[in-house]
């Protein structure tokens, strides 16, 4: 605990490698992840970012391989304990996960859904309230609060569940560290509100969060992650800040040929284009 | 949601009591009317033990039949609607009804097999006949075969479930349906009149047991309350919510099979309560089971027990079978309920 205190790490991944029907997904995959800084898993199509965000999550299918380890080093770890020793519940306050997509075909309001990332916890109606309300403005939908879910749009379903697995984690009262995994949470946006929305996840992870989340829009990742972690057939081919990182020989490496990098003329931050 | 979300926290105790109301009123109503009438004094002089006997067997009809009866149409109401309740949920498919895991067609499968084959006599378990016993007997094994069916290392999954509840619900009938071609004409009127359910059979000892069973089980359901309302987002996003998915999963199928298992026991099939009330109460409170739950089992029950009392009367001195009018009067307000469903945003 005092190690990960000092270093601030809140999540290590030590040579992990997943497999499904002797498929290995995920190969040796190592890294760690800081309290308030934002991680962005990139790489093509089936590269293992969605299977590494799953396993991490404890998604049944894709759980670790075991390997006969007399050390036992290899796993996912959790402030200094192997994830699988935590319990359920005691993981739901600290771990907030996003999924790709959310089906809910009952007629839930949008504050209900946001209400639900409270259910780990047993902090009183009145908190749960405020904390439902500051999530809600945090991703732009509290205008929507007593509609339908059913009702809206995919992007403010969208919007809503991300305000839902903020909600779950939102007070560094109730636990620390925290950790939100993202499974691409700007697919069904569009412009302004992507924009808006990694704005607030941005934000969200200076409270002392980690962000560890796959987006498939290179430019969204280098515009908002601290760092990157770039995939490749199940391996881990670079990680680190972005600046450091992101080059065109990566790009050459991750995407083929016809991926340029440029620098955005106002920002200065890299900007990829093809 | 006829009831805005905003306002339902504080006017839900009002709404709860005002079901428990209906179901009071439901229940002296289903004391009352029958083939012979009692009045309301003679109810109240009964329940204050001011009775005198003036020789119209009004006490003895009133504890020997209405009572045991009346109560028996609450519990099964009650466990049938709320049963219905968590089932669609656990499923996330507001058209998922206990049947759908087999229950019903075990149920029947098994009483078949009973009036059939074994041509009961008078002998009775605990109460319960052989046919009842027999068919709580067939809605387990189907519920089991189901549950191991979908089952496997990795959890059980809730799609394969109600694709082997289809299948096993086909199996169990097309053995009923070959009982039926074996049988004579006495048997195939038996089988037929189990089928259409009817509370007729009621006593103090089945009673007792529909009770028990009903009453963990609802109880087990509203603790799981919270748990049904993460799983409404799916498995994966209640298992990230901190909730044992497998284990509420397990509950929940073992407290249904049980408690429809044993309702359909002693009172047969009874249609229509297990779809309906729950799509209509989440159309007057909305889905969350937290009050779902509770009004379905209170709502539930006034229904069986106004359904049970109608069937007394419609051609009295005969009974029609309660089946036939859950449908009648269920069948009508779920239809005007659908046509101004996109108004409350299912």
């Amino acid at each position: 605990m005092e190690a990960s205190a000092m270093t601030n790490t809140i999540l290590d991944v030590r040579e992990l490698s997943v497999s499904i029907d002797q498929r290995q997904l995920l190969i040796d995959v190592s890294f760690s992840l800081k309290a308030g800084e934002v991680t962005a898993i990139v790489g093509t199509n089936g590269a293992g970012k969605s299977t590494l965000l799953r396993a991490i999550a404890g998604d049944k299918p894709f759980t670790p391989t075991k390997i006969v380890d007399e050390k036992c080093l290899s796993g996912i770890y959790f402030c200094e304990k192997s994830i699988s020793r935590w319990s359920q519940q005691e993981l739901a306050k600290h771990i907030a996960v996003l999924p790709q997509i959310s089906q809910l075909n009952f007629p839930f309001t949008l504050a209900d859904v946001v209400g639900l990332g409270r259910i780990p916890h047993s902090t009183g109606a009145q908190l749960d309230g405020e904390i439902v309300e500051a999530a809600m403005q945090a991703t732009d939908v509290v205008h929507l609060k007593d509609r339908f879910y059913t009702q809206v749009s995919g992007g403010e379903q969208q919007r809503c569940q991300l305000a839902r697995v903020m909600a779950q984690i939102w007070r560094s009262e109730d636990a620390t560290p925290r950790l939100l995994l993202l499974d691409e949470p700007t697919a069904a946006l569009d412009l302004s509100h992507q924009q808006q929305l990694m704005c607030a996840v941005q934000n969200f992870s200076k409270q002392g969060v980690a962000v560890l989340m796959v987006v498939h829009d290179i430019n969204l990742a280098s515009t908002y992650a601290d760092n990157i972690i770039a995939l490749q057939q199940g391996r881990i081919l670079c990680n680190g800040p972005v600046a450091e990182v992101l080059n065109q020989p990566l790009l050459d490496n991750l995407f083929g040929g016809d991926v340029h990098l440029f620098f955005h003329p106002k920002t200065g931050k890299p900007l990829v284009l093809s | 949601m006829m009831v805005s979300a905003e306002s339902l926290p504080r006017l839900w105790p009002l709404i709860f009591l005002g079901s428990i109301v209906l179901l009071m009123i439901s229940i002296v109503t289903g004391l009352m009317f029958g083939a012979v009438p009692i009045s309301l004094e003679q109810i109240v002089s009964w329940l204050t033990f001011t009775d005198v006997d003036n020789g119209d067997f009004s006490h003895v009809i009133l504890e020997q039949l209405r009572l045991p009866r009346t109560l028996l149409a609450v519990v099964v109401g009650a466990v049938l609607a709320s049963s219905g309740a968590v089932t669609q949920g656990l499923f996330r498919n507001p058209l998922a009804d206990p049947s759908l895991i087999g229950v019903s067609a075990g149920a029947s499968a098994g009483a078949s097999i009973a009036i059939v084959l074994l041509q009961p006599s008078g002998a009775s378990l605990m109460g319960l006949s052989i046919v009842s016993v027999a068919a709580f007997a067939g809605s387990c094994i189907v519920v089991v075969l189901v549950y191991r069916l979908a089952t496997n290392t990795q959890g059980t999954s809730v799609a394969t479930m109600l694709l082997a509840g289809i299948a096993l619900t086909f199996l169990a009938g097309s053995l009923t349906s070959l009982l039926e071609f074996l049988a004579d004409n006495t048997m195939l009127r038996r089988i037929s009149l189990w089928r259409m359910g009817g509370l007729d059979a009621a006593n103090g000892s089945r009673l007792l047991l529909v009770t028990v069973i009903g009453f963990i089980s609802i109880a087990v359901f509203y603790r799981y309350r919270y748990a049904l309302n993460a799983l409404l987002l799916g498995e994966s996003e209640a298992r990230h919510l901190g909730i044992n998915v497998d284990r509420v999963k397990f509950h929940i199928i073992l407290c249904v099979a049980a408690a429809v298992g044993v309702s359909v026991a002693v009172a047969g099939t009874i249609a229509f309560i297990g779809l309906v009330v729950p799509h209509v109460i989440r159309i007057i409170v909305g889905p969350n089971h937290r009050y779902l739950i509770p009004l379905s089992a209170t709502l539930g029950a006034a229904l069986l027990v106004n359904a049970d009392t109608l069937s007394r009367l419609v051609l009295a001195p005969t009974e029609l079978p309660v089946g036939l009018v859950t449908a009648a009067i269920g069948a009508p307000m779920f239809i005007s309920l659908l046509r101004r469903r996109s108004a409350y945003g299912s």
